[in-house]
């Protein structure tokens, strides 16, 4: 059984007051008591810890490009492709958090406008570039959300032609270099920080009530998680999976210029599991569900087999490698059992239209 | 770029033929059979189709889909019907409402593809669809001839991006297109890849020449409010539904009207009447009379009625996961949801019945059929 937590005193009263029945009552406190458990929990062991995550990777940006800048040495170059890598992973394991701070202010295409199939990354960094505009630079934030975040910060180390370092041809590229690394920097930091400040989304998730403006009750709050974790299911399967069977139209994996496409479908999948498994839902299976359990744990079981990218897995030999397909058939399959079974079994069903609607 | 030129002695036959007597003509026609609405669905199995239903809710027919699909464009007169996949699909389905007739599919161009809606000109010849321009991002509608199995005979600019519900206004010769400004490939399914640029418009254009009549573009502050559905009122205002694409803690009003000559108004209702729709309208259709609006708000399991005269909030109503959404005589709305349910309602007064379909999820668009 998930394990279950106190709720806030105003949660409890403010569901005591809505209950008519005192029968209901009963079922709806036990259902709030879960739903705020899987909140917390939630909220504890994976959404703050990959958000904090993601500002302490992206703190370092800064800092090694402009050590890369001033010296050119390959010392400081390995640092900051070390550093990318690291902010690019952590990024990966929360991108499919779209709501609360990560809705604000287009954070989530400024720091990693990608999927980009109309090449606008490349298209708008090479005017600037052309420009050399050092006002486009300082004015970094203002700017359109493709030059911004990390996708553009990458064509800029991966330039091999006209590399950073402090060469006269590359002070303009380092200076956008580092007003790119500084704002995403900032973008990690204010996004975690709204997650965590007093009155922040945190505390909106966990104290519901009828003067909260997002969530009145703890079922709101644990539904918008089951949805997060709904589109992180859709998001990989289908921007990121599906595109590398179907290849039609030259695609480009996630930031395949710094080599990092595998490890980034890895990470999104990992953080997917994670969260997934501290989400509990299948603890709100009846016993004659077990057949979700079984079939979810195989899937999960062939996911981790895989590298995302048609190949196996560290330590995974490679006759193991699942193929694309499974791997996109079985993340589908699970999305189909969260949304017909556990979700429903956890008292949180998303409607069909509330859930995809267009 | 798609380089078919248009064929002009159609679009002229498409537009002009039925011009001055289209007062009412959706409700000229009446019923002609047990159907009264039509919606596309999902089973509890995954599968996709269309449901034809009864008055009362009993199934009269089924269209099997391969994908899923949105909306179904009508014609009284010939009893035609195209159900069309939704965004970015590229498949519709042509039907007939009477005969259960072999359905004709066709498909998007190449380098196109649908957003899940489209119009029949009034006489029937011409049906028109929201399509993207995949290689350019630009919204075009495109054109297709009836009579030829719906081939593509040309296509219009839709002066707009990501062009989603069109309707054509009462002078038969006028398209309403809610461009709601997100662009997509198919390559990534449903994601929207351009939302920190979005430029939603809702524009009036002429439908046999493409020229632009009229554009209603939104302040900066509202540039990610989605423009998505709308639906004419007696007056021949256009009342569009959007959903915002912005922050959760900044959601501005997602219903508002404007005309070809009058500018977009969004609804302001006072504090007593402030009601949460979640940022999200999912259908939006006029009473019979035309003199309501409702709007269906999916994520607040919410139907808002309008006024359509004054602007105000006239009623609501709750239902979990409502989205389709069609006036019918006497002043009456039906609703279908998400979970199989069709509920018949009189804004503000009594609920008329409610039916539960099992093994049905009623997709985003209810349709009446008479």
């Amino acid at each position: 059984m998930m394990k279950k937590r106190l709720m806030p005193l105003a949660a409890v009263a403010m569901l005591a007051i809505s209950a008519i029945a005192a029968g209901s009552t009963q079922a709806v406190a036990k259902d709030a008591q879960s739903h705020y458990a899987l909140v917390q929990t939630t909220l504890e062991q994976h959404i703050l810890p990959h958000f904090a995550a993601l500002r302490t990777a992206a703190a370092q940006l800064p800092e090694d490009v402009a050590s890369t800048c001033r010296t050119g040495d390959d010392g400081a170059r390995e640092k900051l492709t070390t550093a990318f890598r690291n902010t690019v992973l952590a990024w990966a394991g929360v991108s499919f958090v779209r709501f609360g701070p990560m809705s604000v202010d287009s954070r989530r295409e400024r720091l990693s406008f990608w999927p980009d199939p109309r090449g606008i990354v490349n298209r708008q960094l090479r005017q600037v570039l052309a420009s050399s505009d050092m006002a486009v630079a300082d004015s970094i934030t203002k700017q359109s959300a493709a030059v911004q975040g990390l996708p553009a910060l990458e064509v800029l180390i991966e330039d091999r032609d006209v590399p950073l370092g402090p060469a006269p041809q590359s002070v303009f590229r380092c200076k956008l270099a580092e007003a790119i690394a500084v704002n995403i920097s900032h973008i990690a930091e204010e996004i975690d920080t709204d997650w965590t400040k007093p009155g922040g989304w945190k505390d909106k998730m966990l104290r519901p009530g009828s003067d909260n403006e997002i969530y009145k009750e703890p079922r709101d709050a644990a539904s918008e998680l089951v949805k997060t974790l709904l589109t992180g299911f859709q998001l990989i399967a289908d921007s990121e999976i599906k595109p590398q069977v179907e290849k039609k139209r030259g695609f480009d994996g996630p930031y395949a210029k710094a080599n990092l496409s595998k490890a980034y479908y890895a990470a999104g999948i990992t953080s997917l599991d994670k969260l997934y498994q501290v989400m509990g839902l299948e603890n709100f299976l009846d016993e004659d569900k077990d057949w979700v359990k079984n079939w979810v744990g195989g899937a999960w079981r062939t996911l981790r087999e895989s590298d995302g990218a048609g190949g196996a897995a560290a330590g995974v030999p490679k006759q193991y490698a699942p193929s694309l397909r499974k791997v996109f058939d079985m993340l589908t399959g699970i999305r189909k059992l969260v949304v017909g079974e556990m979700s429903q079994a956890a008292g949180l069903a998303v409607g069909f239209n509330e859930l995809d609607g267009d | 770029m798609n380089s078919m030129e248009i064929d002009r002695r159609a679009l002229l036959l498409g537009t002009l033929a039925f011009v001055g007597g289209q007062a009412n003509f959706a409700w000229a026609g009446g019923p002609r059979s047990d159907v009264a609405f039509v919606s596309a669905i999902r089973h509890g199995d995954g599968r996709f189709a269309v449901l034809l239903l009864a008055a009362d809710g009993s199934i009269v027919r089924e269209v099997p889909l391969s994908a899923r699909g949105h909306d179904i464009a009508l014609h009284w007169l010939s009893g035609r019907a195209v159900a069309f996949a939704r965004r970015p699909g590229t498949f519709a389905v042509g039907f007939t409402i009477e005969t259960g007739a072999t359905p004709v599919v066709f498909t998007a161009a190449s380098d196109r593809h649908f957003y899940g809606h489209g119009v029949f000109s009034h006489d029937g010849r011409l049906l028109y669809v929201s399509e993207n321009d995949i290689p350019g991002g630009r919204g075009v509608i495109g054109i297709y001839d009836v009579a030829k199995g719906y081939k593509k005979i040309g296509e219009h600019p839709s002066h707009g991006v990501g062009p989603h519900e069109i309707i054509l206004l009462d002078d038969g010769k006028t398209l309403a297109v809610a461009n709601g400004g997100l662009d997509t490939v198919p390559d990534f399914e449903r994601i929207d890849i351009n939302r920190d640029a979005m430029q939603p418009s809702l524009t009036f254009v002429d439908a046999e020449s493409g020229v632009l009549l009229a554009k209603h573009t939104l302040p900066a502050e509202l540039k990610q409010l989605s423009i998505r559905h709308v639906a004419a009122d007696a007056a021949g205002l256009v009342w569009f539904g959007a959903q915002w694409e912005g922050a959760q803690t900044e959601i501005p009003q997602v219903i508002g009207s404007a005309g070809t000559s009058r500018r977009v108004r969004l609804i302001e209702p006072p504090a007593a009447q402030c009601v949460d729709v979640k940022g999200y309208i999912g259908s939006v259709a006029a009473s019979a009379d035309r003199s309501i609006i409702a709007a269906s708000a999916p994520k607040a399991g919410r139907v808002v009625y309008i006024d359509a005269a004054s602007g105000t909030i006239k009623a609501t109503s709750e239902l979990k996961d409502v989205c389709g959404i069609a006036g019918e005589p006497g002043g009456q709305f039906a609703e279908s949801s998400g979970f199989g349910v069709i509920r018949h309602e009189v804004p503000g007064a009594e609920l008329i019945s409610e039916t539960q379909l099992s093994d049905v999820a009623f997709d985003n668009h209810l349709r009446r059929w008479g």
